[in-house]
C-alpha cells in the first residue's frame, strides 16, 4: 500500500505531462483543469503517506549501475514528506491560479503544464530519493525544466537572459556539487544516505569531508541564490508570475535549504559548518533585504527578499550542532512558502487588472481590489512579522535562536546573525511597509485608472487560502508547532509555541525592530522618492553577463589571431600533422613493415580476386573522373558510379546487408544532392570566378591527399591479422540460438548490439531537426523580392506514364519493404533497408505528385513518424525491464515455428524513423522559392514566431563582379 | 598472409581523391569529397574482417555448415555507419545551402569577402 502510493507520488506527474501536451492542443487554454488532476492526486497521495504510521519504514529500491552504487531508491521519511506536500500542495494552487492567469495571449498552455507537471516529478523525485547520485541528477533535471520554464515567453529577451543566467549558475555550481557528492561517495564508500548517515567517518577522511562540504555548499548557494550566486533570482522574473511563484519562492530554490537538512547529519559535526553557513547566510539575509529596498518593480522587490529568506533559513542550520538541529527549520520553511507564494500571485493579479509592476506607477489599490488587498496585507504582515501571523512565530522562533547562539559563541561570529537579523528584519518591515503605502493606499493615478479591470473571484482563492492558512497558523500556533514538529524525525523535544511568552528578550527585540522601521519609514516618507538605485559594482548579473561573453568573443578573437580565413587550411595542418607522424613511425618500424609486406602476395587468388581488382579498378575510374569533370552534373554521375561501385564490392566481400543499404543510402544521398545542385544551377553559382590557384597550393593538395591516402592504405595493410581471435565468432555461433535470428550482421545490429542502434537513430533525428533549424531560421537579408517568377524546381508532371508507373508501383514496392523487414532477421534484410524502400518510394510519389499534393495524401507530419519510431524503439528496450531482465533483452514468444519477439518491435521503430528522417530530410528542398515559406509554415505551424520568414534565396544578393556592379 | 592488397589499394584511391575534394574551394566539390570520404571510412573498417575469399555470408543455417562465416562485427559497425553518415552529409549539405542563401557565396573565397558573418551567431545568441 504505501509502496504504491509512493509510486504514484513519483510517477503520476511524468506520467500526466505528456497527456496534457497532448490535450493542449485539442483544449487550448481550458488545459488547466486537466492539468489539475496530477498535483491534486499527489497532493492526496502525500497526505495519505503522511497520515500513515508505517509510511516513514517503507522504501523502494531498484539497481541501475551497480558499479557504480547508482540505485534507485526512494524513501519516504519525514523530510521528504514535508518537501512532497508542500511541492503537490502549492503546485495544485499555482496550477489553479494560472489557469485564470494565463489568458489568451498566451499561446502555448499545453506546453506549459506539460513542463510544470515534468518540474513537480523533477522535485518530487529530488526529496524522496536516498541516493546521493540520484539526488543529483534529479537536481539538475529540476534546473534544466526550470530553464524552460523561465524561459517559456522566449521571444522576449530578457525571458531568454534571465533563464540563460540561472541554468548556467545553477548547473556551474551544479557541477561543484557533483565533485562534493563523489568526494562524499568516495568518503563513506556508498552512495546511499540512510548508510551514510549512521555511519562515523573512517580515520583519516577528515580532510575528505570537509572538502566534500565545501563543495556541496558551493552547490547549496547557486541553487538557493545565495551571495555570492544570488543575481540569478532577480533576473529570473522575468518568467511568467504562476511560475514564480511556484519555483522561486516555494520550491526550486528550496532545494538549497532542503539538501541542507538532508546532509545535516552527515556535515553537522564539521568544524567549518557553522562558521560557513552562518556567514554566508546571514550575509545573504542582509543583502538581500538591503536590495529589497533599493528597488522598484513588485516582482524584484519580492525576488531579493526572497533571496534574503533563503539566507535566512540556511542560515540558522549553522545554530545546530551535531547533537540536533535546533528546532523550527521545517516551521520557517513552511511559513516562508506560504506568504511568498501568496504575494507572487497577488503581484500577479496587480499586474494582470492594471498592466504595470512598478511602485511609482501605482497606486490607491484598496478601493479597487478589497479582497486582494485584505490578501496582500496579511502577507506583507508575515514578511515583516507582525503579531497574530505565522511570521511572526518564525520571527520569534529565529529572535530567540539568535540569542542563544550568541549566548553559546562569544566574538564577532556570536554576534553576526544576530546583527543582520535585526538589520534585516528592519528592511523587511520597511518594504512592506513602502508597498502598503505605495501600492494599497492613497490615490490612483490616472493610467491605472483608466486601463484596471477588476480580478476574478477564481484568480483570488489560491493566495486567499494561502493568506488563511498564514493567519490560522498565526493564531493557533500550538498546531503549527504540532505540525511542524510531526515532519522530524530527529529533533529534540518540540517546544511550546504560543503568542505570548512574557517580556523575553526576543519580544524586545521584536518591539524595537518595529519601532525603529516605523522611525525610518516615517522619516523616508517625509523627503522625496528615495533615488538611490543598486550602484552598478554590485550588480554581479553585469558581470555574470561579461563572463558569459567573453568566452565567445575569445574565441573569435583566437580565431582571427591565427589568421585562418579558409575552413579548408585546417584539415591541410590536420593532414599533414597525420602524414609526418606516420611516416615518422614507419620509418621506425620499417623492418617489420618490410617483412609483412614481404609475405604479401601481390596477385590475387581465382576469379574472386581478380573480380575484385576489376572493381577498385571501376571505382579509381569514377574517383578520377570526380576530381577531373569540373561541372556538378557529370560530377555526380561519377560520384554515384564511385557510390555503386563501392556496393557491388561489399558484396564481393560476401556483405549483403551493406551492399542494400549502401544501395539505398547512395540513392537518398544523390537525390539529396541533385535538389542542391539544380537549385544551384538555376542560379549559376557553380560558375562564380575563383582566382586561380597557386601552382604552390596545388601541389600542396596534392600531397597531403596522397599522403593521407597512402597512409590509410597502409594501415589496413599493416592492421590486418588472421591470427587473432575474433569477437566476430562469437556472434556467429550464438545468432540462432541467442538471437533467434540466423542473419548474423541484423541480429548484431538489432538485438546484440541494439543499444548502438537506438543512439544511432536518435542521431538521424537530431541531423532531422537540424536541417530543420537551418531551414526555417530568420534570415538577416530583406525578404525576396515579389517580381521573382515562381518556379518550381520539380514542375509536377503531367506525363501520364510516368504517373502509372509511380504510383502503381508503390504498392509492390512497399510490399517488398515490408518482405525485407519481416525476413531481416533471418536473411539480408532489415529496418534499415526496409525503411529506406519506403521512404524512397514514398519520395517517387512526391516528385509525381508534387510536394503540395503529396503533404495531404500523407496527412502525417514526418517528424511525428520518427518520434514514434524512436519511442517504439525506447520502449522495446525498456519493456524487458518490467519482467525483471536488464535493458534491452530480448524476449521472445514462440508460436509454432515462428518467434517473435522485442528486436523486431525495436527494427520497427528504426524502419518508421527512417522513414520519417528521410522524408523530413529531403522533401523541404524539392519546394519552389515561394512555397518553402508555406510549406515549413505548414508543417511547424505555430511553432515559429509569425515574425521569422523561413529561408530561400534572394536574388539580389548574387555575388556580382565589380566592374558589372558599378555599370549598373 | 593473403593480404587484401585490392582493399589497401582501394582505400588509397578513395581517401586521397576525397581528401583533395575536401581541400577544394567550391561547396560542391567539398560536399562530394565528403561522401567519398564516409565510403573510404567504410571500406576500411571492412578490411579488418579479413579476406572473405572462400568464406560464407554471415547467415547461419540450423544444419551445420563446413564453409566458415565472414566476420560479421565489422558489417554491423559500418551499417551503422553509413546511416549515420548519411544523415551527417544531408546535415552538412543543407548548411551549405544555408550558407549559400545566406551570403549567395558559393566558394570558400566567396565568404571571405562577408566579414559580418561573424554576427549572425550573436544574433541567434542575443
Amino acid at each position: 500500500m504505501v509502496t504504491s502510493l509512493l509510486l504514484a507520488v513519483l510517477l503520476l506527474p511524468f506520467l500526466s505531462a505528456p497527456l496534457v501536451l497532448a490535450l493542449g492542443r485539442w483544449l487550448g487554454a481550458k488545459v488547466g483543469w486537466a492539468a489539475l488532476a496530477a498535483p491534486v492526486l499527489t497532493f492526496g497521495a502525500c497526505v495519505a503517506l503522511y497520515l500513515n504510521p508505517d509510511a516513514q519504514q517503507a522504501a523502494l529500491s531498484w539497481t541501475w549501475v551497480p558499479s557504480l552504487g547508482v540505485e534507485l531508491s526512494f524513501a519516504p521519511d519525514g523530510l521528504a514528506l514535508f518537501f512532497g506536500l508542500l511541492v503537490t500542495g502549492i503546485g495544485t494552487l499555482v496550477t489553479f491560479y494560472a489557469t485564470h492567469y494565463l489568458d489568451d495571449s498566451y499561446e502555448k498552455h499545453g506546453q506549459f503544464y506539460c513542463i510544470l507537471q515534468l518540474f513537480m516529478g523533477a522535485m518530487l523525485a529530488t526529496v524522496f530519493t536516498s541516493n546521493v547520485l540520484v539526488l543529483f541528477t534529479a537536481w539538475e533535471l529540476t534546473g534544466v525544466v526550470s530553464f524552460f520554464l523561465i524561459g517559456f515567453l522566449h521571444e522576449k529577451a530578457e525571458s531568454r537572459r534571465g533563464a540563460r543566467m540561472a541554468l548556467m549558475t545553477t548547473g556551474l555550481t551544479g557541477l561543484v556539487l557533483l565533485a562534493g557528492i563523489v568526494l562524499l561517495q568516495q568518503v563513506f564508500g556508498t552512495a546511499d544516505l540512510t548508510r551514510m548517515v549512521g555511519a562515523s567517518v573512517p580515520a583519516g577522511k577528515e580532510g575528505l569531508l570537509a572538502a566534500a562540504f565545501l563543495c556541496c555548499f558551493v552547490g547549496i548557494s547557486g541553487k538557493s541564490a545565495l551571495v555570492p550566486f544570488h543575481y540569478w533570482l532577480p533576473n529570473a522574473m522575468a518568467a511568467p508570475t504562476p511560475v514564480s511563484a511556484y519555483l522561486h519562492s516555494a520550491t526550486m530554490v528550496k532545494l538549497g535549504v532542503f539538501l541542507t537538512a538532508r546532509l545535516f547529519p552527515v556535515f553537522g559535526g564539521l568544524e567549518s559548518w557553522t562558521p560557513l553557513l552562518v556567514s554566508i547566510g546571514f550575509l545573504t539575509f542582509f543583502v538581500g533585504a538591503l536590495f529589497a529596498w533599493f528597488s522598484y518593480d513588485l516582482k524584484a522587490v519580492l525576488a531579493y527578499t526572497t533571496v534574503a529568506q533563503l539566507g535566512l533559513l540556511v542560515g540558522q542550520y549553522g545554530w545546530s550542532t551535531h547533537h540536533g538541529v535546533v528546532f523550527g527549520d521545517i516551521a520557517h520553511i513552511l511559513n516562508h512558502s506560504f506568504y511568498k507564494a501568496c504575494l507572487f500571485m497577488v503581484v500577479g493579479i496587480i499586474d494582470h487588472c492594471t498592466g504595470t509592476r512598478d511602485l511609482r506607477q501605482l497606486g490607491g489599490l484598496a478601493r479597487k481590489m478589497p479582497l486582494t488587498t485584505a490578501i496582500a496585507f496579511v502577507g506583507l504582515a508575515s514578511m515583516a512579522g507582525l503579531p497574530l501571523t505565522s511570521g511572526f512565530i518564525s520571527k520569534e522562533l529565529l529572535l530567540e535562536g539568535g540569542l542563544g547562539f550568541r549566548d553559546g559563541h562569544a566574538g564577532l561570529l556570536g554576534l553576526w546573525p544576530l546583527l543582520a537579523l535585526v538589520a534585516g528584519s528592519v528592511l523587511h518591515v520597511l518594504v512592506a511597509l513602502r508597498i502598503v503605502k505605495r501600492v494599497f493606499l492613497g490615490t490612483a493615478p490616472q493610467n491605472v485608472d483608466e486601463h484596471f479591470h477588476a480580478p476574478s473571484v477564481g484568480i483570488q482563492l489560491p493566495p486567499l487560502v494561502l493568506a488563511l492558512a498564514v493567519l490560522y497558523f498565526g493564531v493557533q500556533p500550538a498546531a503549527f508547532g504540532v505540525l511542524t514538529g510531526s515532519f522530524s524525525p530527529l529533533g529534540g523535544a518540540t517546544p511550546e509555541l504560543a503568542l505570548w511568552h512574557g517580556w523575553t528578550p526576543a519580544a524586545l527585540l521584536s518591539l524595537g525592530v518595529f519601532a525603529t522601521a516605523g522611525a525610518v519609514f516615517w522619516l523616508s516618507e517625509r523627503g522625496r522618492w528615495p533615488v538611490v538605485s543598486l550602484p552598478r559594482a554590485l550588480q554581479l548579473d553585469r558581470a555574470f553577463d561579461v563572463l558569459v561573453e567573453a568566452v565567445p568573443r575569445f574565441g573569435a578573437r583566437l580565431d582571427r589571431a591565427l589568421g585562418f580565413t579558409h575552413p579548408s587550411r585546417y584539415l591541410f595542418i590536420i593532414g599533414s600533422f597525420l602524414v609526418i607522424a606516420v611516416l615518422v613511425t614507419a620509418f621506425q618500424g620499417r623492418s617489420e613493415i618490410a617483412a609483412l609486406l614481404a609475405r604479401t602476395e601481390p596477385l590475387p587468388a581465382g576469379l574472386e580476386g581478380w573480380t575484385r581488382w576489376a572493381m577498385v579498378l571501376v571505382i579509381s575510374a569514377g574517383m578520377a573522373l570526380s576530381i577531373a569533370w569540373k561541372r556538378p552534373m557529370p560530377q555526380l554521375f561519377a560520384v554515384s558510379l564511385v557510390g555503386f561501385g563501392v556496393a557491388y564490392y561489399y558484396v564481393l566481400y560476401r556483405a549483403p546487408d551493406l551492399a542494400l543499404t549502401q544501395l539505398l543510402v547512395e540513392t537518398a544521398t544523390l537525390l539529396l544532392l541533385l535538389l542542391v545542385v539544380l537549385r544551384f544551377k538555376r542560379d549559376k553559382a557553380e560558375l562564380q570566378p575563383l582566382p586561380p590557384e597557386k601552382p604552390a597550393s596545388r601541389l600542396w593538395r596534392i600531397g597531403v591527399s596522397v599522403g593521407v591516402g597512402l597512409m590509410l592504405g597502409l594501415g589496413v595493410l599493416v592492421f590486418q591479422n588472421d591470427s587473432v581471435e575474433r569477437a566476430g565468432s562469437f556472434y556467429v555461433e550464438q545468432t540462432l540460438p541467442l538471437a533467434q535470428g540466423a542473419n548474423g550482421v541484423n541480429t548484431v545490429v538489432v538485438d546484440f548490439r541494439g543499444f548502438d542502434t537506438m543512439l544511432e537513430i536518435t542521431v538521424l533525428l537530431i541531423a532531422a531537426l537540424g536541417c530543420l533549424g537551418l531551414l526555417s531560421r530568420a534570415t538577416s537579408s530583406a525578404p525576396p523580392s515579389t517580381s521573382y517568377a515562381t518556379v518550381d524546381l520539380f514542375p509536377v508532371p503531367r506525363n501520364f506514364i510516368l504517373k502509372a508507373v509511380v504510383l502503381g508501383g508503390f504498392v509492390p514496392l512497399n510490399l517488398f519493404s515490408l518482405h525485407i523487414f519481416f525476413r531481416g532477421h533471418n536473411a539480408p534484410g532489415g529496418g534499415f533497408i526496409a525503411g529506406l524502400i519506403t521512404a524512397l518510394s514514398l519520395l517517387l510519389v512526391s516528385f509525381v505528385l508534387g510536394v503540395d499534393g503529396f503533404r495531404r495524401g500523407l496527412r502525417v507530419a514526418p517528424l511525428l513518424l520518427s518520434v514514434t519510431g524512436i519511442f517504439l524503439a525506447v520502449s522495446s528496450a525498456l519493456l524487458p525491464l518490467a519482467f525483471g531482465h536488464s535493458l534491452l533483452h530480448h524476449l521472445h514468444v514462440t508460436m509454432g515455428p515462428l518467434a517473435l519477439g522485442t528486436p523486431m518491435l525495436f527494427d520497427a521503430g528504426v524502419f518508421l524513423t527512417v522513414v520519417g528522417v528521410t522524408l523530413k530530410l529531403v522533401l523541404p528542398l524539392m519546394k519552389s522559392v515561394h512555397g518553402l515559406p508555406a510549406l515549413v509554415r505548414e508543417e511547424e505551424g505555430k511553432l515559429w514566431p509569425a515574425g521569422s520568414e523561413p529561408i530561400d534565396f534572394d536574388p539580389q544578393r548574387l555575388p556580382v563582379a565589380d566592374d558589372l556592379r558599378r555599370d549598373a | 598472409m593473403t593480404a587484401q592488397l585490392d582493399t589497401a589499394v582501394l582505400v588509397a584511391v578513395l581517401t586521397a581523391g576525397s581528401i583533395y575534394l575536401c581541400l577544394s574551394r567550391r561547396f560542391l566539390r567539398m560536399l562530394f569529397g565528403f561522401l567519398l570520404l564516409s565510403n573510404a571510412a567504410n571500406v576500411a573498417v571492412l578490411a579488418v574482417s579479413g579476406d572473405p575469399t572462400g568464406k560464407a555470408t554471415a547467415t547461419v543455417s540450423a544444419e551445420a555448415s563446413q564453409v566458415a562465416a565472414v566476420d560479421p562485427l565489422p558489417q554491423a559497425l559500418i551499417l551503422t555507419a553509413i546511416v549515420i553518415g548519411f544523415s551527417v552529409a544531408a546535415y552538412l549539405t543543407v548548411l551549405l545551402y544555408r550558407i549559400y542563401v545566406d551570403t549567395g557565396a558559393a566558394t570558400t573565397t566567396g565568404l571571405e569577402r562577408d566579414d559580418d558573418l561573424g554576427d549572425v551567431g550573436e544574433e541567434a545568441a542575443g
